[in-house]
């Protein structure tokens, strides 16, 4: 079966299926991946795979890190009121990351603004305390998440060690193979030497004659 | 939000509750059977009934692995893509914050002994008590538990110990198999032999 067939067969078979807005980010992950192997075997292939959703996930937990490390600055924001309103962080949150991303929210939605500056200033606190205590607050949620991106920094390992037996073998018995080529080539070669007459004989057999 | 059902009708349907002697019918009791599965990784797997195996080993097959090779890698695969995919749809299925998160502690006791004004005679403070510690004890787990993203962490914090055998038994079973014969070498390889014959 020559390795397109093979590239087909697997695109039906797909083992990894995500849903609609994450395939796509997966994809470009995988097909980046693929092009780097000369020619994969199906199994290198279905490898490839799983290391393409080891590195989507590692990406999607660091985005969480984030999201739970912005959340918990929410809250710490909102625990100054005499309770902690769901709808209110969300929106203390959302005012956060946005600041965090670098938009301009000063120009574009002042009130918003201003009323965060007035929570800040009441509790006294730039950005970067906030963030030093929200990390503390959530230190437990934050060393979960490590903890699933170390297991998955371990599982990626173990599926490349997977790949490069696969590689190593067949390129093993790739260059076995060449040698063995050469080699016959070599005493083919040799075996016609052998079978020709010498040429300086020739050459004084020619002298004789004349 | 605060349910609307009075303390009193509360403890009642809970009391009611525990005389329950679960489905009766069939259908019921299949369904119930299922409650306490999560996530089915700890059942033991039929891989024939397993969509992905029989195309993942036909296919290892054909590069050049022997049949107990190809089982072996086949079926770690298997179990390594269930992992995965329980896992996914674990993340995709957080459930919502409960709307406990969002009491305050000084609200619900007043609120509660609103709803117990109207009903004094048949309810005792202690039962009140009761409502009261039961709602803000869900309110200190929900806001414990955090938001949403916070949420994820707790939830494929268990998957684990499933990926850190599955992913083991993948690299284990493809270094464990020693006779590899990739197809393209194997047709280079008939040509030399026939050269030595």
């Amino acid at each position: 079966m020559t390795n397109n067939k093979k590239l087909q067969k697997l695109t039906t078979l797909r083992t990894v299926k995500l849903q609609p807005q994450h395939q796509a980010q997966f994809d470009i992950v995988f097909e980046s991946l693929l092009n780097e192997m000369d020619t994969p075997s199906a199994l290198s292939v279905v490898l490839i795979e799983q290391i393409a959703e080891c590195l989507f996930w590692i990406k999607q937990h660091n985005n969480d890190k984030e999201e739970i490390i912005c959340y918990a600055m929410g809250e710490e924001l909102v625990k100054t009121l005499n309770f902690i309103d769901k709808e209110y962080v969300e929106a203390i949150t959302h005012t956060i990351k946005q600041i965090l991303q670098g938009h301009d929210i000063k120009d574009t939605e002042p009130e918003r603004y201003a009323r965060f500056e007035e929570i800040m200033d009441k509790r006294g606190m730039t950005l970067s305390t906030l963030r030093a205590k929200a990390m503390l607050a959530r230190m437990d949620k934050i060393d979960d998440l490590d903890a699933i991106i170390t297991r998955h920094i371990q599982n990626l390992r173990h599926l490349q060690k997977g790949l490069d037996a696969v590689d190593i073998k067949k390129r093993m018995l790739k260059r076995l193979d060449l040698e063995i080529q050469q080699l016959t080539e070599e005493a083919r070669q040799q075996r016609e030497h052998s079978l020709e007459p010498p040429l300086e004989k020739k050459s004084d057999a020619i002298d004789h004659q004349s | 939000m605060l349910s609307t059902i009075s303390p009193e009708q509360l403890l009642a349907n809970r009391n009611n509750a525990k005389l329950s002697t679960g489905p009766k019918s069939k259908k019921g009791k299949q369904t119930v059977a299922k409650n306490a599965t999560s996530h089915g990784l700890n059942q033991a797997t039929c891989y024939a009934d397993e969509p992905l195996y029989s195309p993942l080993l036909k296919l290892i097959q054909e590069d050049g692995f022997s049949s107990s090779d190809s089982e072996a890698i086949a079926q770690a695969l298997t179990d390594y893509r269930k992992v995965m995919d329980a896992y996914y749809d674990t993340y995709m299925a957080i459930p919502p914050v409960d709307s406990a998160y969002s009491l305050s502690p000084s609200v619900i006791a007043e609120a509660i002994y609103d709803m117990a004004e109207g009903a004094r005679d048949s309810v005792t403070s202690s039962e009140i008590r009761q409502v009261i510690s039961l709602i803000n004890n869900s309110r200190k787990q929900a806001q414990k538990q955090g938001l949403m993203p916070m949420r994820h962490a707790t939830h494929m914090k268990r998957f684990m110990r499933y990926q850190r055998k599955s992913a083991a038994s993948i690299s284990k079973a493809i270094c464990h198999s020693d006779n590899i014969k990739p197809v393209d070498v194997r047709s280079s390889l008939s040509t030399s032999k026939k050269i030595k014959k």
